[in-house]
């Protein structure tokens, strides 16, 4: 351990002119005394150093892992990956899949490791194919190198920036051709996928219960579809068995919620992790490979190669499915977003009206602040048809975790995340310049919040710069919610975006 | 054509206002002589220690303070840092808290009520930013100055897709020059030894017409090692600055900015604030309406946003000042020499290793291969005083950010490790940019100085490279014989090439990101 020196006169001295500068900090005759800079509370000593040492030492390995890279290129891929058979033969263990994934997410993917399509001959300008920012349809990018060059805001796995929006679904060439987004912070998407889970098997089984009771009443049934609290419509169930789908509300026909993605359009993170290295760098997956060679999958977004090298960059197996494997293990570990009031006495009064506000004025009718989760455990191996990795969402890997309601082993998890993982109509001003698929192009799904502070800026587009901007865009569904926002006078408004700024992470030490 | 002159008006403006509003402000309000006397530098805490890391969590407590506080009363953080940086001349504030209040400036998020953008960007149907920049206007593509410069750390590079599209046609990247953020490294250190190399500069040019008495003469001119390439004078006392090599005719280095554009902090921030915030600063108002700056009808609101005032010039001096105080990076071969525990079940433990070797021949290679030639491993600064405007000039040395400037009396000041000639070079035809950025010619660059450089992949003015390997194979041009030179080794004696660069760092220090 390195030794300090201390200099308490020096930050004494330097007091005066901090509180000079804060105590002009009191418009709107917000009475309240700042607290002093120096009096904000952090962790205790204890706490510091060991965070400190955790940080050091991580750094230390990556020091170490990418000196090695770079004598002896290859290594830093090797460190960073984990294959179906080392899952079989290793039998890598939950920590393991942490470091690996956490390697892998920030690894600059190169052209020698199937980055990009076509790889072009040697030269002084080709010898790295041509990022391209804006996407070709939906054979995307490349526009990244690495997973954290666009989550990297307010920290590891954070938020995008608005320079790293990414310019889906384009014609190669023109920013307005495209579907702007903002990437979203990844924290606490463990526990998000398994409530879209829990929600669908809810969904199925009112649909199941709808049949049943048709079947058995000869008559015609009309089933409220209810998840977890949330109404997704109703289906109509008839004594011959056929369901008619009309009356249902924000989710898909098939009633699988999809939470992943602006529009909600996926419902695991393993397919968001396939479809992000292909769209973003250009990674063709070995299962999508597989499906080119039998014909199951259409090649075009993928390229006009040979099954074996569909993207034509003279690289073959590129993303084994271990590495999805890895990569869906490490972000089910990641930690869940929290709440931090402020700590000034006026900001935390402020803070606790602006939260009753937040019901009050119907934020909280899509917003929900709290979804139940029954069951952590997440499979992250799913849909390969090998062994199970279950990773438990409420205690692996990285804290804070979702808290358990009750203190008993069959507790359910209380899941802070403030959406309804819901899709609503949002009106034609923020609406996509078209349909995704069978998604409208009015259509999002209920933004979690969690985490929302250290993400402007704000929307599916980062449009938005700050919080009030935000509010003030929403249209559609949400046009009677910020109508009320905005009918409140300049102090209520100001306590509900005081709320809202603190829906953070917990500050952590690194050494980048 | 037309953007090309734009372009190039737009770094004449901004220059010409600095140097106006300079000479306006010294005539009005003249800076202090130095700095209150009870000003003492910032403490120099092991920036891994533990009391750095109270200081990092503390730091982060008062940003969520400040963002909360911002969210309640918007404007709030702009009216703090301009009351922090009121005073009296010789009670005002220490450069330790001016550059305080830069950091806080530094990674603002501005708002639209703080002057983000121009009305034209707010109102426009694609939204109120523009990720490729329409001429010399520029965007905005983002909020605040620590988006686009985070890579290795708090004021370090940006990734690849943080990329500006530089005075393209605000739709087309293609249309643009995708410009790849620098990493801040030492930027102070940086203006004071391109200072010292254009007062060498001019200091030969004036020689050479006063010796010349009426005669034709040369001379090659040099500074701290590095040549500059021949100044003629003819009999009538003209000067011919045509065969000089990598710098202007004016002999003004300019070490900011991929191609070499900016002489100062303070008008490549000035200029940085406008095309990627649209945020405008004292100076850039002061240069009258344009291209550059928009041609609202008030001329104190040439971008037309309804915000006069968006950054003045205490607050410029301020993120000049946080940006100049930042510390020197570090040339430091790895050696694994702790035990650590593996990092996980499945893992090996990082085995003692030492790169000392590789290191040392990688020094040799760098040397043999010619890169050395351009990317010129040391500096001497013999002063390290630096002016910002409206504050006492600041001792680097002794106000900077540990790593900071050491005296070696045996050099004759501070030597640097920068990596660098401060010149410009042709990079070749592969590497040309589409449009003249401060009227550079499309093939010439500044060569990048390669201190820090492990902390702030990708590489290459464009960002196009990932790794050394391909940022090496990007050179062309005058860089073109080294690279063959470098393509020509066997493996492993690449290998060495590369730990040495990777051992050209940022100092750790532990933050809260």
């Amino acid at each position: 351990m390195r030794r300090h020196s201390t200099f308490p006169a020096l930050a004494a001295l330097r007091l005066p002119a901090l509180a000079r500068g804060l105590g002009l900090l009191l418009p709107l005759g917000l009475a309240a005394p700042v607290a002093g800079a120096e009096e904000l509370r952090i962790p205790d000593d204890a706490t510091v150093a060991e965070q400190l040492e955790k940080a050091v030492d991580l750094r230390r390995r990556e020091d170490y892992d990418r000196m090695l890279d770079a004598r002896d290129p290859g290594e830093l891929a090797e460190h960073a990956t984990l294959t179906d058979v080392d899952f079989e033969h290793r039998h890598p263990g939950i920590d393991t899949l942490f470091v690996v994934g956490d390697e892998l997410f920030s690894y600059p993917f190169r052209p020698e490791n199937g980055w990009g399509r076509q790889r072009s001959a040697t030269g002084p300008a080709g010898y790295t194919p041509p990022l391209r920012r804006v996407h070709d349809g939906r054979s995307g990018g490349p526009d990244a190198f690495a997973c954290s060059n666009c989550h990297s805001k307010g920290g590891p796995d954070g938020a995008g920036t608005q320079s790293q929006v990414a310019l889906l679904r384009g014609d190669g060439a023109s920013a307005r051709s495209a579907d702007v987004r903002n990437a979203p912070h990844l924290l606490g998407l463990g526990p998000v996928e398994l409530l879209a889970r829990e929600m669908s098997a809810e969904l199925a089984a009112g649909v199941a219960a709808a049949r049943e009771k048709a079947a058995a009443t000869r008559a015609r049934v009309e089933q409220p579809l209810v998840a977890k609290g949330v109404s997704f419509g109703s289906v109509v169930a008839t004594p011959d068995g056929r369901i008619d789908d009309a009356g249902v509300r924000g989710v898909d026909r098939d009633l699988v919620v999809r939470p992943f993605g602006w529009k909600g359009h996926q419902s695991t993170l393993r397919a968001m992790v396939e479809e992000s290295l292909h769209l973003h760098q250009g990674l063709v997956s070995k299962r999508i490979q597989l499906a080119v060679q039998d014909g199951s999958v259409d090649p075009a977004p993928y390229g006009r190669g040979p099954w074996y090298d569909v993207d034509e960059d003279n690289v073959s197996l590129e993303i084994d499915s271990g590495m999805l494997t890895t990569v869906v293990g490490y972000l089910a570990q990641l930690e869940a977003p929290v709440v931090r009031p402020p700590q000034d006495p006026g900001l935390l009064d402020l803070f606790a009206t602006g939260r009753t506000r937040f019901d009050a004025i119907g934020c909280a009718s899509c917003h929900v602040p709290v979804l139940e989760l029954a069951d952590p455990r997440l499979d992250a191996a799913a849909g390969t048809g090998r062994e199970a990795f279950v990773i438990d969402v409420a205690r692996d890997g990285d804290g804070p975790k979702v808290e358990p309601k009750y203190a008993n082993p069959s507790t359910p998890f209380l899941v802070r995340l403030f959406s309804d993982l819901k899709r609503h109509d949002l009106g034609p001003a923020l609406a996509s310049p078209a349909a995704e698929g069978s998604i409208p192009a009015a259509e999002f799904l209920t933004r979690p919040l969690w985490g929302l502070a250290e993400t402007a800026p704000y929307l599916h587009d980062g449009r938005a710069p700050t919080l009030h901007d935000a509010i003030a865009m929403h249209g559609g569904e949400a046009a009677a919610a910020r109508d009320a926002y905005l009918a409140l006078d300049e102090p209520a408004r100001a306590s509900l975006r005081v709320f809202l700024a603190s829906l953070s992470r917990q500050p952590k030490l690194f050494v980048p | 054509m037309r953007k090309r002159r734009r372009s190039t008006m737009l770094a004449a403006l901004v220059a010409a206002a600095m140097v106006a509003g300079c000479g306006r402000r010294e005539a009005e309000v003249r800076a202090p002589d130095s700095w209150p006397a009870a000003c003492m530098p910032r403490p120099r805490a092991d920036a891994l220690g533990l009391d750095a890391a109270r200081e990092a969590l503390r730091d982060a407590a008062r940003r969520h303070e400040r963002r909360v506080r911002e969210a309640a009363f918007p404007g709030s953080t702009l009216r703090d840092v301009r009351a922090r940086l009121e005073g009296a001349p010789g009670s005002g504030p220490c450069a330790a808290d001016v550059a305080e209040a830069g950091a806080i400036l530094f990674e603002h998020e501005f708002s639209f009520a703080d002057g983000l953008g121009s009305r034209e960007a707010a109102n426009s149907p694609v939204g109120p930013f523009r990720r490729v920049h329409e001429g010399a206007f520029g965007g905005p593509e983002t909020i605040s100055c620590a988006s686009c410069h985070w890579v290795g750390g708090p004021n370090g590079a940006g990734a690849e897709t943080d990329n500006a599209y530089l005075s393209g046609d605000g739709d087309r990247p293609g249309s643009g020059d995708a410009r790849n953020p620098q990493a801040l490294v030492a930027p102070g250190v940086v203006e004071a030894l391109a200072r010292e190399i254009s007062r060498d500069l001019q200091r030969q040019r004036d020689d050479l017409v006063r010796e010349a008495g009426g005669a034709a003469r040369e001379r090659r001119l040099s500074s701290k090692g590095v040549d500059f390439g021949v100044l003629r004078v003819d009999a009538k006392g003209q000067v011919d600055a045509s065969g000089l090599e990598g710098v202007d005719p004016d002999l003004v280095v300019k070490p900011f900015g991929w191609k070499g554009s900016h002489a100062t902090l303070a008008t490549f921030s000035t200029e940085a604030l406008q095309v990627h915030l649209g945020v405008q600063s004292d100076a850039l108002v002061q240069a009258g309406p344009g291209d550059a700056s928009g041609r609202g009808p008030d001329p104190a609101d040439p971008d037309a946003d309804g915000k006069k005032d968006e950054f003045p010039a205490p607050l410029l001096s301020a993120l000049t000042l946080h940006l100049a105080l930042l510390e020197l990076p570090v040339v430091e071969p790895l050696v694994q020499d702790r035990a650590l525990p593996p990092a996980a079940s499945a893992l090996l433990a990082p085995t003692p290793t030492s790169f000392v070797d590789d290191f040392a021949r990688g020094r040799g290679r760098f040397h043999a291969l010619g890169c050395a030639n351009c990317h010129t491993p040391r500096m001497v600064l013999e002063d390290p005083l630096l002016r910002v405007e409206g504050f006492p000039p600041v001792d680097l040395a002794r106000e900077m950010r540990a790593p900071a400037l050491q005296r070696d009396a045996a050099a004759g000041g501070y030597p640097v490790w920068v990596f660098s000639d401060f010149k410009r070079h042709d990079m070749g035809p592969a590497n040309a940019a589409h449009h003249l950025q401060g009227g550079v010619e499309s093939r010439l660059y500044l060569t990048p100085r390669l201190w820090g450089m492990a902390d702030s992949a990708p590489y290459l003015h464009d960002g196009r490279a990932p790794g050394i390997d391909h940022a090496i194979a990007g050179h062309d041009g005058e860089g073109a014989a080294s690279r063959a030179a470098y393509e020509a080794l066997a493996p492993e004696e690449k290998g060495e090439l590369r730990v040495y660069l990777m051992s050209l760092r940022r100092a750790p220090r532990v933050v809260v990101p």
